[in-house]
């Protein structure tokens, strides 16, 4: 009886050990499958990567043009220097939105450097008619379009609004003097560079979307800026 | 028999030569293609990026003026990460997007709006987001690590970057689309500015390392 009970219970231990270096060996082979998946995948992202390019319709519709070196240096040179022949040769302005800074530059050369107040960026809704506000100072390229020495201030909607004080129908009551400054200078779609009552917060983002300038800088500005001067805002 | 293995040597150097001429033609006909896009985005006087990862900058540029430019730190590229023509910005995603403060009137009956807004400002940028180029490209900006912490999670991310773009590029495949990436490191500041001043619609250039850096001509007046 015991002999049988010993066979049977030597027999359950051999399937035991067989049975777990079975799985022992799935697992292994398991991972080695996952492993080599892994490095597949990971071979084949890097061939599409490096092989595949990016799909580029002019490069692709573009005839291939034979030169030679010369040439190509010829035309690389032209057209450097038709890139050149946009530059401004003049004085221009540079407005950064970001510092609140007006630079009047000529070439790489800073001629002045200004503390400004540009745009808040704030948003102003209008339940009633829908209509919204942005007030950023619009970036781009610019000209100076106007020069109006002792400005009037128009008021628009939103500085009625703004104020909670209901829009005017008359347009004589929109009309408020000595808020603009001494000058103005119109870069286009009711902006401007204009001078300002809060001296003391220039360098800071707090107008409605035009440039504000500190009395001495607009006034220069002012003489020495013509009309049609180029105003870069970034 | 002494010609005779002077010959192979000889093939060596003119295969050699035939190559090398051939990569400067390359890189010149590289230059010729960047100049080319940077004249017609130059022409329309609208502001455009260039990112120049042969000299390490990243300049904001209107009419081939350099208006600002900020260094690049260090940068990784997956792929192709070419913009030729120039790719306009689809998209700028990040983790915590600046928002506007938003005042509600009502002009039936006005009331002035009981708080002040507060600015949207440089400050209210983000220093670590991801911009998306209408050639599918995607562009990584990171701040600059500064503290040995930083320094460390830095390094970890490497392995894991470059263990996770082959898997991102079968996925993008699968769908259709290369996936190409670059990763710019900046300062914080740079990273901010960049956000700030590079918008949906703004178009962007990218000039990639060895790209003829001998061969191209410089742009008088444009800070290269």
């Amino acid at each position: 009886m015991n002999d049988w009970k010993n066979s049977l219970h030597c027999r359950w231990q051999k399937v035991q050990r067989l049975g777990s270096e079975r799985s022992r060996s799935v697992i292994r082979i398991a991972l080695m499958c996952l492993l080599a998946g892994f490095v597949f995948f990971e071979l084949l992202g890097c061939y599409l990567a490096f092989r595949i390019s990016i799909p580029v319709a002019a490069e692709a519709a573009a005839p291939t043009v034979v030169r030679t070196a010369e040439q190509w240096q010829a035309s690389n040179a032209r057209l450097a220097n038709k890139i050149a022949a946009q530059l401004p040769k003049e004085p221009y302005l540079v407005v950064d939105t970001a510092a609140n800074r007006v630079t009047l530059r000529q070439g790489d050369t800073i001629l002045r450097d200004m503390p400004a107040s540009c745009g808040s960026g704030n948003v102003l809704e209008d339940t009633s008619s829908g209509r919204r506000w942005v007030f950023d100072t619009p970036r781009g390229q610019h000209r100076i379009q106007s020069k109006v020495a002792n400005p009037l201030w128009i008021k628009p909607d939103w500085a009625f609004l703004e104020e909670g004080k209901p829009v005017p129908t008359n347009p004589a009551e929109r009309a408020e003097p000595g808020v603009m400054g001494d000058y103005a200078l119109g870069i286009g779609n009711g902006y401007f560079l204009h001078g300002t009552l809060y001296k003391r917060m220039l360098g800071r983002n707090v107008s409605h979307g035009c440039v504000r300038l500190g009395d001495e800088d607009l006034a220069h500005l002012y003489r020495t800026v013509p009309i049609g001067t180029r105003v870069f805002i970034f | 028999m002494r010609i005779a293995l002077l010959l192979p040597l000889l093939f060596c150097l003119s295969v050699g030569t035939i190559r090398a001429s051939d990569s400067h033609l390359t890189s010149l006909q590289q230059v010729n293609a960047l100049l080319q896009a940077e004249y017609e985005l130059s022409r329309t006087g609208k502001p455009y990026l260039f990112i120049d990862l042969s000299e390490q900058h990243v300049r904001l540029k209107v009419s081939g003026l350099s208006l600002t430019d900020w260094p690049i730190n260090g940068f990784r590229r997956w792929g192709n990460p070419s913009a030729h023509p120039a790719a306009g910005l689809v998209r700028k995603h990040s983790l915590d997007e600046p928002e506007r403060d938003v005042q509600v009137v009502n002009s039936a009956a006005p009331v002035a709006p009981s708080k002040k807004a507060k600015a949207y400002e440089l400050s209210d940028m983000p220093t670590a987001y991801r911009m998306r180029l209408e050639n599918g490209t995607e562009i990584t900006v990171r701040p600059t690590p500064t503290h040995w912490l930083t320094h460390l999670r830095s390094a970890l991310a490497i392995p894991f970057w470059y263990l996770s773009r082959p898997l991102i590029s079968d996925w993008k495949f699968l769908r259709g689309s290369p996936y190409n990436e670059l990763a710019l490191s900046l300062t914080e500041h740079d990273a901010r500015m960049l956000y700030w001043a590079f918008n949906e619609g703004n178009l962007c250039l990218i000039r990639l390392p060895g790209t003829g850096a001998a061969a191209a001509p410089a742009v008088p007046g444009t800070n290269r």
